[in-house]
């Protein structure tokens, strides 16, 4: 075909790619190219006014990185890798953005549609292998499906309870010239967007019915009412019913750490007044949370005295795990909305504050009175003092986590918002325990799939969502070392507002933990070296420090946090610091260990709060 | 960790699935009952009575199998999900048995056939095929009978089903309601 007669409406497969995710407001993708996605390499350029590609070191790097920005912007993220070893190098991100319900979209080449199936060369099924981690997943054969597919992908991805999709679209249809139809319908029959959908009415009543006749009623709230945008929401319901709130890992942000209707963190790390609060309650209203095992410990036992309120925007959470006395499908915001009207209307609740001391919680109707409650639970609050079982180690000079994550608080409070993203571990529950958190997707982090590796890339994606904002990314030397690379993906990228602190213990400390505690020390496969941290960030063209006192830490941050460009910190801290309480696996979370008087040395000082 | 919730007590659940007859969409819906390590005994696949959708009945051994409809229904491809009673609908499943006949034993089986409800299709030298449509329970005591010839080939279909009012596609009023029991 002569050029001058081709017609001016034709695009290419890989054309109506790049179109399509513009479509979709879609303006950074995360990945690297290869032979199958070549043709989708080779439009892109066209398109960079529109369309920024951030090519990253490693694919899980790349899917970590859209993570990162889903999760902090709300928004689709995107990955792109080519087929093979590409594809396979995105099946961890796929699988956290799985577990901890992040919507992404994941784009691979494939080999060209006559060689499928025949072992061509680099052709893996990811399609197959991602089926039990994906909402949802297309096989793009013929160009002419590119505009309806991708439209579908960002439905499925973004809305109900958000997750990963992966689109995997053969060469040939990349390369392949049609004339787009934009005017697609989503032909998506089966799927139900469950935060579209009604609130059941009766279910809302009964609700109510229990939260106004409760006497020790608690507010469980997780991820869901941070993707639902509910914290203004949950905070207006909290103070109109007077209700005590507990956030879990993922909730962390969706209400105000220093309200004092807030509680902190239950499960297996959280704190043993906000345990003991679950086993004594008797109305459990949980907001998008799925009662993750952390979070319950041997489910059996948690909670015993509560009918539970389990609101979640997945029909499949309700009565998984923990039986619900009443369930609701819908969305968070929406839900609490309509609750906080049910009860406003049928019991009048308010509560009446001064300050941070909550004076009276008064009904209507029978003039139940919470404070007696609340009091209770702060009672617990002063009697195990969260924090302060972390301040002081008379026995050792060496630097301790929770130096970092002090001096990391009060220099938050002099430069105010930040973002942290954490990764898994020891260093991950100090973070959860230790900042203060109020502000919703500020802290991001890997939950359900308990990634190591996550923090470095999913800080990229971060701060490419959030440009104007600092990003700490908080590691284990064990988990920096599984994707530090993308620190030359900041630097190529040109990425200022990323500072990572290492916590360097020179274990994998939450096996070591473990090990201390259950395994009578026996260290296996958790001792660990490492470069010079400082050095190879420097190598990295980017700055390096590296820290063993107190007061370095706290000049550490303060310069990281002033220079323009992206830090590496190594902290290097006491080696065998612990992270308590502790619910040890499979028990009731009425049983926490307590490091009663700061001391490491579990047969001194452990102690069982016992159940209640 | 505990062997007893490793080993409940399990028991055959029914379940009806209409689904989009496009690729992959089996694979999804099985996956599913392949994660949950529940036995399938049974598993049909043919079309229904829309056009582009396929009817998929599965009977899985499960302790309770309420977790997997729920999650079945997630699935995007997957129209409706009902776990069916078997008594409240119509049930039927085809089997086709090949049976060596031996001295004397021609009658008696013809016999045994005939009571339990199958017909013969065919017959050549010594062998017989014999054929029945029917309630699973009785498929069931036709194989018992034929078990005691010399029974050479079975094939069971496995049970397909008409329910006559099909679930909701939108299973949320249908959860709340349950949650509350």
């Amino acid at each position: 075909m002569s050029a001058a007669s081709r017609d001016p409406n034709l695009r290419t497969g890989a054309q109506i790619l790049c179109e399509a995710l513009i479509r979709q407001d879609v303006d950074v993708i995360f990945g690297i190219p290869g032979g199958a996605i070549m043709p989708f390499y080779h439009a892109l350029p066209e398109y960079d006014d529109r369309l920024r590609h951030v090519l990253c070191r490693h694919e899980q790097g790349a899917g970590h990185a859209a993570e990162g920005y889903a999760r902090a912007s709300g928004r689709v993220g995107v990955c792109v890798a080519t087929s093979g070893p590409g594809a396979t190098n995105l099946v961890t991100p796929i699988s956290d953005a799985w577990m901890d319900s992040s919507p992404m979209v994941a784009i691979t080449g494939q080999v060209s549609g006559a060689l499928l199936g025949t072992d061509a060369f680099q052709e893996t099924d990811i399609i197959g292998i991602t089926v039990p981690i994906t909402k949802h997943s297309y096989l793009v054969r013929d160009a002419r499906d590119i505009p309806r597919v991708i439209a579908e992908a960002f439905h499925i991805a973004a809305t109900g309870r958000p997750g990963p999709v992966l689109v995997d679209v053969t060469k040939d249809a990349q390369q392949a010239s049609v004339i787009p139809d934009w005017n697609v319908t989503l032909d998506l029959e089966g799927y139900v967007d469950h935060r579209a959908g009604d609130i059941n009415e009766s279910s809302l009543h009964e609700a109510a019915r229990l939260l106004a006749k409760a006497e020790r009623p608690l507010i469980l709230v997780g991820n869901g009412v941070i993707q639902s945008g509910a914290h203004a929401e949950l905070l207006a319901f909290a103070e109109q019913t007077g209700i005590p709130v507990i956030t879990t890992l993922h909730g962390l942000g969706a209400f105000p750490q220093d309200h004092p209707l807030s509680l902190g963190m239950p499960g297996m790390h959280g704190w043993v007044h906000v345990n003991r609060a679950i086993q004594r309650c008797d109305v459990l209203l949980n907001i998008g949370s799925r009662f993750d095992d952390r979070v319950t410990g041997k489910a059996s036992t948690f909670a015993p005295h509560a009918s539970v309120i389990h609101v979640d925007v997945d029909p499949s959470e309700i009565g998984k795990l923990v039986p619900a006395v009443v369930g609701i499908v819908g969305d968070a915001r929406k839900v609490l909305v309509a609750l906080a009207s049910v009860l406003l209307r049928e019991h009048g609740n308010r509560w009446i504050a001064q300050g941070d001391e909550i004076l009276r919680y008064a009904r209507d109707d029978n003039h139940h009175d919470l404070s007696a409650w609340i009091a209770e639970v702060h009672a617990l609050r002063d009697q195990f003092a969260p924090r302060q079982h972390y301040s002081h180690r008379p026995d050792t000079e060496a630097l301790q986590p929770h130096d970092v994550c002090a001096a990391l608080n009060a220099a938050r409070q002099e430069h105010g918002r930040c973002r942290v993203v954490t990764d898994v571990g020891q260093h991950q529950m100090w973070a959860a325990q230790l900042l203060d958190w109020s502000e919703p997707r500020t802290h991001i982090t890997s939950g359900g799939s308990g990634t190591m590796g996550f923090a470095v890339p999913a800080a990229l994606g971060v701060a490419i969502a959030c440009p104007d904002e600092t990003i700490w990314a908080i590691v284990g030397d064990g988990g920096f070392q599984m994707t530090n690379q993308e620190i030359a993906t900041m630097a190529q990228e040109g990425i200022t507002n990323v500072k990572i602190a290492i916590v360097n213990n020179g274990y994998l400390g939450m096996v070591r933990q473990w090990q201390q505690l259950f395994e009578g020390r026996r260290y296996s496969g958790t001792p660990l070296t490492g470069p010079n941290f400082a050095m190879l960030a420097e190598a990295y063209g980017v700055r390096g420090i590296t820290v063993e006192t107190v007061a370095g830490a706290r000049d550490a941050i303060e310069a990281a946090w002033n220079h323009a460009g992206p830090v590496v910190i190594d902290f290097r801290v006491e080696r065998e610091a612990n992270v308590f309480p502790m619910v040890p696996q499979g028990k009731s979370i009425g049983e926490m260990m307590v490091d009663a008087d700061t001391h490491a040395e579990e047969s001194a000082v452990l102690a069982v709060a016992g159940a209640s | 960790m505990t062997t007893l919730a490793a080993h409940p007590i399990t028991k055959s659940h029914t379940l009806v699935v209409q689904l989009h007859d496009r690729p992959g969409a089996l694979y999804r819906a099985i996956g599913l009952i392949r994660r949950r390590d529940f036995n399938v005994s049974s598993l049909v696949v043919g079309a229904s009575e829309r056009a582009g959708t396929s009817r998929m009945v599965l009977v899985v051994e499960a302790a309770d199998a309420h977790q997997v409809v729920q999650q079945l229904s997630r699935l995007v491809d997957v129209l409706s999900v009902a776990e069916i009673a078997r008594d409240e609908n119509l049930i039927r499943e085809t089997a086709l048995a090949v049976v060596e006949v031996h001295d004397g034993d021609g009658a008696d089986l013809l016999l045994a056939a005939a009571a339990a409800g199958a017909r013969v299709s065919g017959s050549a030298h010594s062998r017989v095929l014999l054929e029945i449509t029917a309630e699973p329970s009785i498929v069931d005591a036709f194989v018992a009978a034929m078990r005691r010839f010399d029974l050479r080939q079975l094939a069971r279909t496995g049970p397909i089903v008409i329910h006559e009012a099909p679930p909701s596609v939108n299973p949320t009023a249908h959860t709340a309601q349950e949650s509350v029991q």
